[in-house]
């Protein structure tokens, strides 16, 4: 079984992973300029499309023998497209961070408004008040806070 | 000719059209593209410097590419802190 594993035959796996891996590195490159620049969410594709390229990278290494360089782009491939993203995000990215601004804003002002509030706290002791009196459980508690609005009517 | 060489020259005129990609995306009038052109470029460089090193045989390519891989990420992540920390 050995000896099919020649020189020859390593040489000739490595050249198809290389080549494969130029290949990867050739599509993406040509495609990380293809994308229209208008288009949402732009960076983040560009930074996708570069882990691509990371991990091609990373093959190379290994093809050529070079692990160290492999394991150390693998380590700081990660860290690197999560510092570019970050960045974008809270530095220059308008549109998501208007986006999130306005979820956070919507979910204190729901629970800061005094009305829904006080809303909330009559639905839970109406729907305490109707379970001690029926005993059911708490997933029909609306159908019993109904029922024991019309038995006081 | 051997064809390993073949793949590497392959790899070399792939990694010369990433690099050129690389600049043009470095281009875009944005700092955060600025930084992925630059994250890329480090990357086709380093590429390039040991697939060179490995066809010509000199060892030297290797211990700069080695301090180009380093230095480009601790570049890259220093900037990307700055620019977060600008609002």
């Amino acid at each position: 079984m050995l000896e099919i594993i020649n020189p020859s035959m390593v040489s000739l796996i490595q050249s198809i992973i290389i080549i494969l891996s130029g290949l990867v590195i050739l599509i993406a490159s040509i495609g990380i300029l293809t994308f229209d620049k208008d288009m949402p969410n732009i960076v983040y594709v560009r930074i996708h499309v570069l882990g691509m390229i990371d991990v091609a990278g990373i093959v190379v290494f290994l093809a050529l023998g070079q692990y160290m360089f492999a394991v150390m782009y693998l380590v700081l491939a990660p860290f690197l497209a999560h510092a570019m993203a970050n960045a974008y995000f809270y530095g220059e990215d308008d549109y998501n961070t208007l986006y999130a601004d306005d979820m956070v804003e919507d979910k204190y002002a729901a629970l800061n408004a005094p009305d829904k509030l006080d809303d909330d706290a009559v639905e839970d002791e109406s729907g305490e008040d109707a379970d001690s009196a029926e005993g059911n459980a708490d997933e029909t508690a609306s159908e019993n806070l109904d029922s024991g609005d019309e038995s006081n009517d | 000719m051997e064809i390993l060489l073949i793949s590497e020259y392959f790899l070399l005129v792939a990694l010369v059209i990433f690099l050129i990609s690389s600049m043009r995306v470095i281009s875009y009038k944005s700092v955060a593209m600025g930084l992925i052109g630059t994250s890329s470029l480090t990357l086709a460089v380093t590429i390039i410097l040991v697939v060179a090193g490995t066809v010509l045989g000199l060892g030297f390519f290797k211990d700069i590419a080695l301090a180009l891989l380093l230095l480009g990420v601790v570049g890259t992540i220093g900037f990307a802190m700055v620019l977060r920390r600008q609002d």
